[in-house]
């Protein structure tokens, strides 16, 4: 996928070569434009972006052999970087944490800098030699990855910027930082960032430590019963979901999750929308050559594995704070985007939307799921996970939901043919509810999304109240 | 492939009970260790033949989760059968039926055929008596079937006996004009109401998950 990642995403196209980045305010503008600029070449794209390949792919060569020599330990930190990072240097009233925990803070960060820990703070380079093992980058890729890293290692990351970076999808060293940063987990400050991360981590596991007791309790029993019957069937086929540390960190995510939202509490498909979370932050902690799938997590270290639980609990809140009225009662969130579905595809292709009436396929008995689960039952997580790249780099929960809902509309057309081949109400159903996304990666990925970015540039939704 | 009758079966019960693997084992005659939880309704097919007759059962797989239900409650109506579920090593999804069978007497259509069924008989921990069950399905008027959807024990009865029973109902009234209609020729539907005195509606009148071609 990391491959594949680079070469077919959006590119410059006009402005190729004749013109800078564009300006984060000029985001949209630019998207429209670039929408079509499919199959601009990788050296134009590197130029596009006015930087010079060779030097790109010096220095990455040099970042790599670097880490290449001792795997094990994460890339230094610029000294720059190192010295920002420590709370020493920092006005305490910046921090803005109380001082008895900016001491505790204090000796973290004392700590960090003799002990290694994973480079998310200050240094995003390729974090282990996992992914010094992929195949040599290209120019453009090259190119891309001196964009992300000047756009996260800024004193003030423009978040602006990086979404507009994550648009086209976020280099796989890069996103873990990146989706912490769009998320909100990671200032952009990056002198606040290590205190920061560590403040929200510890307050999770407080969290943990005050209310996970509860799941005994006969209030919320049948909340945590819920959630044990349905994480055995996250993803079963990947071993990785079947190893009870992992079992135990998404409960553990999902009950705090639910008992600090009454209102949705913990609904089925929750359960899935952990995962892109998981793939993203434990990718830093796989070592060379290690797939995600099969990581055995007794050999991650303890510690490690309590930061990623945090991270994704914390992401995996901002996530859901945006689309709750999908959870409460009677899901409105979910009716109303179905309802818009079935409007615009009646208006962008009356053909299949008449083929689905005149067969009585209702468009809630297939796309419940792909507004309660956000694809995911349709797509092989590392698809979703460059899916939500993009989701990410929209501004906000509402514009996400935009874009997903444009998605789901260009995913169905994008079956229109394998659709109107069947003539009946069981063919159909059949079809819709096990659609052959198995081999899909970054390319088809590309595809739906340049799809849904131009309907969602030519048609409005049907408000509804 | 044509057929002569169209029966909407729902299944329903608790999360976990194992309707899926119950669909599975019917309709595709698989057990998948691997299967992930039902999220809102999937649907299978199969088509059996009752007393010379080609009767396709419309299987709609629903979840169980309480959350879905005021969206997936739509989908009881027209259904003229039901498979409703309970883990015979799980008391609690035992108790649950009375909940589900008024969510069935609410949504369906009143005479729905409806068959309790015991599932996981396999298991050596079970906490519900036959006899318990036989007496709660007895005092609804549905039938009961006990089934292992991982060895396939009862899996077919219990569906058969639900058609069977249907069929009966529809062929008794003598109202079900035996039509053979192909497949694929869109428009000659008919749909098996279990109400109304005509149980071959107009197809217009027909929920559109009840059409037939």
């Amino acid at each position: 996928m990391a491959d594949l990642f680079w070469r077919s995403t959006k590119k410059p196209g006009k402005s190729a070569g004749s013109q800078p980045a564009p300006e984060s305010s000029k985001f949209k503008k630019y998207q429209n434009e670039t929408a079509d600029a499919w199959d601009a070449a990788d050296d134009e794209l590197v130029k596009g972006f006015g930087v010079d390949p060779d030097a790109s792919r010096s220095a990455a060569l040099a970042v790599l052999a670097r880490y290449s020599k001792s795997p094990k330990s994460p890339p230094p930190a610029p000294q720059e970087s190192t010295s920002k990072s420590s709370s020493n240097n920092i006005p305490k009233q910046k921090l803005n944490i109380p001082p008895k925990e900016n001491a505790a803070t204090n000796s973290n960060t004392e700590e960090s800098k003799t002990k290694p820990k994973s480079p998310i703070i200050v240094s995003p380079g390729p974090p282990n030699k996992s992914f010094t093992g992929l195949p040599p980058l290209t120019d453009a890729q090259i190119a891309r990855s001196e964009k992300f890293s000047s756009a996260i290692n800024r004193d003030l990351t423009d978040l602006a910027d990086l979404r507009e970076l994550a648009w086209r999808g976020c280099p796989p060293c890069y996103r873990p930082i990146c989706w912490r940063l769009i998320t909100g987990l990671l200032p952009t400050a990056r002198e606040r960032r290590l205190a920061t991360l560590e403040k929200k981590r510890n307050e999770y596991w407080k969290l943990v430590d005050r209310y996970f007791k509860l799941s005994k309790e006969p209030s919320h029993k049948d909340t945590y019963h819920q959630i044990t019957i349905d994480i055995p069937r996250t993803n079963p086929s990947v071993p990785l979901f079947q190893q009870k540390l992992i079992q135990e960190l998404m409960e553990r995510i999902l009950f705090i999750w639910a008992i600090r939202h009454p209102a949705s509490g913990y609904v089925q498909g929750m359960n899935d929308l952990v995962t892109p979370f998981l793939h993203v932050f434990l990718s830093e902690h796989l070592r060379a050559g290690e797939k995600f799938e099969t990581t055995n997590m007794d050999l991650i270290p303890q510690e490690a594995l309590r930061e990623v639980e945090a991270d994704c609990f914390w992401c995996l809140g901002w996530l859901l704070d945006g689309i709750q009225d999908n959870y409460t009662f009677a899901q409105p969130g979910i009716q109303r985007q179905v309802s818009q579905l079935e409007d615009l595809i009646e208006r962008i292709q009356p053909d299949l939307f008449q083929h689905l009436q005149e067969n009585s396929v209702q468009f809630l008995q297939f796309a419940f799921r792909w507004f309660n689960n956000l694809l995911m039952r349709e797509l092989p997580l590392s698809a979703i996970v460059r899916l939500w790249d993009s989701y990410f780099s929209e501004a906000g929960a509402d514009e996400r939901s935009s874009l997903h809902l444009f998605v789901c509309a260009a995913f169905l057309i994008h079956w229109k043919r394998l659709l109107l081949d069947q003539c009946d109400f069981q063919g159909l159903m059949m079809t819709v509810q096990g659609l052959p996304t198995n081999g899909w990666g970054e390319s088809e990925i590309s595809e739906i999304l340049a799809k849904a970015f131009m309907l969602r540039s030519t048609y409005t939704l049907k408000q509804l109240s | 492939m044509s057929y002569d009758y169209l029966f909407k079966i729902v299944l329903v019960g608790d999360c976990g009970v194992g309707k899926t693997q119950i669909r599975n084992r019917y309709t595709l005659d698989e057990f998948n260790p691997q299967s992930k939880s039902t999220i809102g309704v999937e649907f299978a097919f199969k088509t059996v033949n009752i007393d010379g007759n080609e009767v396709k059962g419309q299987i709609w797989d629903t979840s169980g989760e309480e959350r879905y239900r005021a969206i997936t409650s739509a989908y009881y109506r027209g259904s003229v059968g039901a498979v409703l579920v309970y883990d015979v090593t799980k008391p609690k999804t035992f108790e649950a039926l009375e909940n589900w069978a008024s969510q069935l007497r609410q949504y369906a259509d009143e005479n729905i055929v409806v068959c309790v069924v015991g599932n996981k008989i396999d298991l050596p921990t079970r906490e519900v008596s036959t006899a318990e069950a036989e007496r709660f399905a007895r005092g609804n008027g549905f039938f009961y079937m006990e089934t292992s959807a991982l060895d396939g024990t009862g899996v077919e009865s219990a569906f058969r006996q639900v058609m069977k029973k249907i069929f009966e109902i529809v062929d008794s009234r003598q109202q079900a004009r035996k039509k053979t209609v192909r497949a694929g020729s869109i428009g000659k539907t008919r749909s098996i109401k279990l109400t109304d005195a005509d149980d071959v509606a107009e197809p217009s009148k027909f929920s559109s998950c009840c059409k037939q071609m």
